[in-house]
């Protein structure tokens, strides 16, 4: 009687799998949609405007969206598609907001592990419950800094404070563990501010 | 749910079992805390009836020497007839049988010297001899001369006489003594006999004993039947054989048990640091086992098994195979519910 109740309650203990977002293919090299470079100062990257007082101080909005009948490829355009077309839904939100200093001789790799060491110490997670069934996880960074807690909106984020944007492939995340990385694909020459621009304004805007 | 298949378990549990209880006689040896309860009811299928061993037979009182010893007054006195009077009353050949040989020589020596004074020469004659042939001694009796002479000649008469032989049949492997002496050998024996009168006594475990007077060298043959023994004999040969050391429960210990009980089946259990049992079925070891201490019940039902008294449950009639099968599938269950959790996934840095 007593092996039936260990095993009845091992066998009701969950396993646990926890996944680690990562912003771009390794943690201190983020994806090419936090790297575009600002239309306004073609030599300059976009994400410069989000520094503040010396930090940079801005907003990770991170959507997670739940697909219904159709599961679309890693491609922005079907995964857009798809989304446009109410095959996906957003079904949580997170917003969080980061403050790390901005240093001397500073580049997007030194950035970039910064900030994730920023957020491994306060976002160790984003989404507790995700639902079951094929979703994807979309980052966006945006210079509106009011939106954390209860004013995380839940309205399409204005593409003007948009600096940076990726997402992940659709998965079931119960089936994957690890690391899950975020990146942007686009048919689009990236090396284009006005193109990149647009490219992250898609990403962050859909679905209409 | 759970009920009905403990319901199932315990009827697929249930081993086939007699119509009836099978009466068997038990009896319990050595330290009975060690065998356990065992009430007539312990092991279904049987009805164990507890017997007990009868209490040793009491000493019987020495009844000859105070005769020899009154005989042996009335000579000193010479009261010759008296003397003879009293010795008559005592039968040599069976003091013989019991191996009491200074009493009997007691006997044929005062008697010969009282034939002697009541001038019965020839009486005393055969008294002498009788001593000689029986092969025993004056020993520490003084009587007169001319009597110690006589007896003397006898003796050395019957020293110098050929031997004869005589082969002895009867239960084999009995004891034999001759003229109150152990004879060296088990029956079947040929022995060698000086010329005379012999007293030839066998005792077998399970018999009674048997003597018998022959007297050489007329015969060269004897047959000793011997009468089975009566449950109080047995029950006292039983408990001699178990004191000198020797299996409980051998043949013989087995013949005894049934002799001893009067029941066509007995078990019994000895208790000790461990229990071991036996089973006897018509006077025959069908069945020995060992367990451990308080396992009496368990110990004579597995000898109930082995010895056809009860049929042994197949496996699948043994309420430890449903309680292993219903271990077994909840360990597999409880497996494949591991093995298909469900998972808790959760998103962060």
């Amino acid at each position: 009687m007593r092996i039936i109740l260990v095993f009845a309650l091992v066998a009701a203990c969950a396993r646990d799998n926890k996944l680690v977002l990562q912003l771009g293919s390794h943690p201190n090299q983020p994806s090419a949609g936090f790297l575009c470079a600002d239309p306004d100062q073609p030599s300059t990257p976009l994400f410069g405007r989000t520094i503040l007082q010396g930090n940079y101080d801005f907003t990770f909005v991170i959507d997670l969206f739940q697909f219904h009948d159709v599961l679309p490829s890693c491609f922005g355009d079907d995964i857009i598609s798809t989304c446009n077309t109410d095959g996906c839904a957003r079904a949580q939100r997170s917003c969080i907001h980061v403050v790390v200093p901005r240093m001397t001789g500073d580049n997007s790799s030194t950035v970039a592990q910064r900030i994730t060491d920023y957020l491994q110490a306060h976002a160790s997670t984003v989404f507790a419950s995700p639902p079951d069934g094929a979703v994807m996880i979309r980052i966006v960074a945006t210079t509106a800094r009011d939106l954390t807690g209860d004013a995380c909106p839940s309205y399409v984020l204005a593409s003007d404070n948009v600096v940076g944007c990726a997402y992940s492939c659709p998965e079931v995340l119960d089936d994957i563990s690890g690391t899950l990385q975020v990146g942007i694909a686009t048919s689009s020459d990236l090396g284009d501010p006005s193109a990149c621009v647009a490219a992250i304004d898609a990403c962050a805007t859909f679905p209409n | 749910m759970s009920r009905r298949w403990f319901a199932l378990a315990v009827c697929a549990g249930c081993a086939a079992r007699p119509a009836h209880p099978i009466p068997i006689a038990l009896l319990i040896d050595g330290d009975r805390a060690a065998a356990g309860a065992l009430p007539p009811g312990a092991v279904d299928g049987l009805e164990l009836v507890p017997i007990a061993l009868p209490p040793p037979a009491a000493v019987r009182p020495d009844d000859a020497t105070p005769v020899v010893a009154r005989a042996r007054s009335a000579y000193a006195r010479g009261e010759f007839d008296a003397c003879r009077a009293e010795l008559a009353r005592l039968d040599v050949a069976h003091l013989l049988a019991r191996g009491d040989r200074p009493t009997a020589a007691g006997v044929l020596v005062f008697d010969a010297a009282c034939a002697w004074g009541a001038m019965d020469r020839a009486a005393a004659k055969l008294d002498a001899e009788r001593l000689a042939s029986f092969g025993l001694e004056l020993g520490d009796i003084v009587v007169s001369p001319d009597v110690e002479k006589a007896i003397g000649d006898a003796i050395a008469a019957a020293q110098n006489a050929p031997r004869a032989k005589l082969a002895i049949t009867g239960v084999v492997d009995a004891r034999l003594s001759i003229d109150g002496k152990p004879a060296g050998c088990a029956l079947p024996c040929t022995v060698e006999l000086a010329p005379g009168d012999h007293v030839i006594a066998a005792d077998a475990d399970g018999y009674l004993p048997e003597t018998r007077s022959v007297r050489s060298p007329d015969q060269s043959a004897l047959a000793i039947a011997q009468q089975p023994a009566p449950a109080a004999l047995a029950a006292t040969q039983w408990r001699a054989r178990v004191g000198r050391g020797l299996p409980p429960a051998d043949a013989t210990g087995a013949t005894l048990l049934a002799r001893l009980s009067g029941a066509p089946r007995i078990a019994f259990v000895h208790g000790d640091a461990r229990i071991t049992g036996a089973l006897v079925v018509d006077g025959k070891l069908v069945a020995s086992a060992t367990g451990g201490r308080g396992g009496g019940p368990a110990l004579v039902r597995e000898l109930a098994y082995d010895g056809k008294l009860l049929q042994r449950p197949t496996l699948w009639q043994r309420p430890w195979f449903w309680i292993a099968v219903a271990g077994a599938a909840a360990g597999i269950t409880g497996v494949v519910l591991y093995l298909n959790r469900p998972t808790d996934s959760s998103v962060g840095f």
